[in-house]
């Protein structure tokens, strides 16, 4: 082989493996799971994911990079709410949970503009705060105004976690989540205390904010309504047809008394 | 003789327009309480203004007022348009009968029509208040 084909083949070969792990990555990537959340009853935010207002949620699992881990989500017209559990050995005191919010469904980390976190603060007590964080850059920056909510309870190795987060939020420290729109959701466990933090295990899921259908109309409660509104019309008429006949009779005593 | 007749008839003649009088009064004024109770009635019961008021979690308290404030509001329209009914048809010289009290009875009970709780306490109050007028009659 002539040493200029050689040098060609070699060009070749280099350019062959840089462009090999890009378009590898491409094809191997797997595919987001896309979530519709189902419409329910508002759960009260304390940990608790057998109240049974979570029955109605869209449920499935997820791998926090490998830690299987139920995700519930489900939607009002005015919150997202999020249910999380796994079951985890945690002998680390500052572990946290967060899930930080893209505003588009880029997987990438520029676009994590807010994060929802509980951080456990004492492990052995079962201490936890909820912190809302702004991301820029992925710099986390405490929001001036926390918005949503979040609880998490501990049952031995049995990790339980709710999250609820406005929708049509307009703080612009969060993400403002709208009807008919996805969103990225990078669900994160990790430890410490710093975020996004160097020991995580994550999953990242989008999320499609359904637009509420309006209730339907119940034919009975509407039968009922215009029952009493008939009713009432009626009442009215008789009531005045009553006061005309006393103004008739007022004037009939006057006549007799003169 | 007939001076001491002329005087008779004019006694009985102003106790008799005394009565009107105060027939007629009370006839109006608890007209005026029935209306004003119709007006609480049909905010309650048809507007369900309370309904408005309240959030969207059911607290139990509130529910319990809201149905006694319906309740309270029809059956009190019924009370006061039930003597003044009364004293209208006793101005009239004739008793009410059966068909006005059914009349009002059916108006008042179907104003709770959407509450199946306040129409069932309604139902139950209503024929305790014909039941008492009909026994004080005939005692």
């Amino acid at each position: 082989m002539k040493r200029s084909n050689l040098k060609l083949v070699a060009l070749l070969l280099i350019f062959q493996f840089l462009i090999m792990p890009n378009s590898f990555l491409i094809y191997t990537k797997a595919s987001t799971l896309e979530i519709n959340p189902e419409f329910g009853g508002a759960p009260q935010i304390d940990g608790d994911l057998s109240d049974e207002v979570w029955d109605d949620a869209f449920k499935t699992t997820v791998n926090l990079t490998d830690l299987p881990t139920n995700l519930w989500v489900m939607q009002t017209d005015t919150h997202l709410y999020i249910g999380l559990s796994f079951n985890l050995h945690v002998d680390v005191e500052k572990s946290f949970l967060g899930i930080f919010i893209s505003n588009s469904t880029s997987q990438s980390i520029s676009n994590l503009k807010d994060a929802k976190i509980i951080q456990n603060t004492n492990l052995s007590n079962g201490d936890y705060e909820f912190l809302d964080y702004y991301i820029n850059n992925n710099v986390f920056t405490l929001d001036s105004e926390s918005n949503g909510n979040g609880a998490e309870k501990n049952k031995t190795d049995d990790w339980y976690y709710e999250f609820s987060i406005p929708l049509y939020c307009n703080d612009p420290e969060d993400v403002n989540l709208k009807y008919d729109h996805s969103y990225g959701f990078n669900i994160t466990w990790g430890y410490p205390d710093v975020y996004p933090g160097d020991n995580i295990a994550s999953a990242f899921v989008v999320i499609n904010i359904q637009t509420p259908t309006p209730a339907a109309i119940d034919p009975i409660a509407l039968s009922l309504f215009i029952i009493a509104i008939i009713i009432s019309c009626i009442t009215g008429a008789y009531l005045s047809l009553y006061l005309f006949k006393i103004t008739i009779l007022k004037k009939k005593i006057k006549r007799v008394i003169r | 003789m007939p001076k001491f007749e002329k005087g008779k008839l004019n006694k009985s003649q102003k106790s008799q327009e005394f009565n009107q009088d105060f027939a007629f009064r009370s006839l109006l004024f608890s007209l005026l309480l029935g209306i004003f109770f119709f007006i609480i009635s049909i905010l309650f019961n048809v507007a369900d203004i309370f309904s408005l008021l309240l959030t969207s979690e059911e607290v139990l308290i509130l529910e319990i007022l809201n149905v006694a404030i319906k309740v309270l509001a029809s059956l009190a329209f019924f009370f006061f348009m039930l003597i003044s009914i009364g004293n209208y048809k006793d101005l009239l010289g004739k008793p009410a009968n059966w068909k006005d009290i059914a009349f009002l009875f059916c108006l008042t009970l179907f104003q709770t029509v959407r509450n199946t709780f306040a129409f069932g306490i309604t139902l139950f109050g209503l024929i305790l208040m014909v039941l008492y007028f009909y026994i004080i009659q005939e005692v």
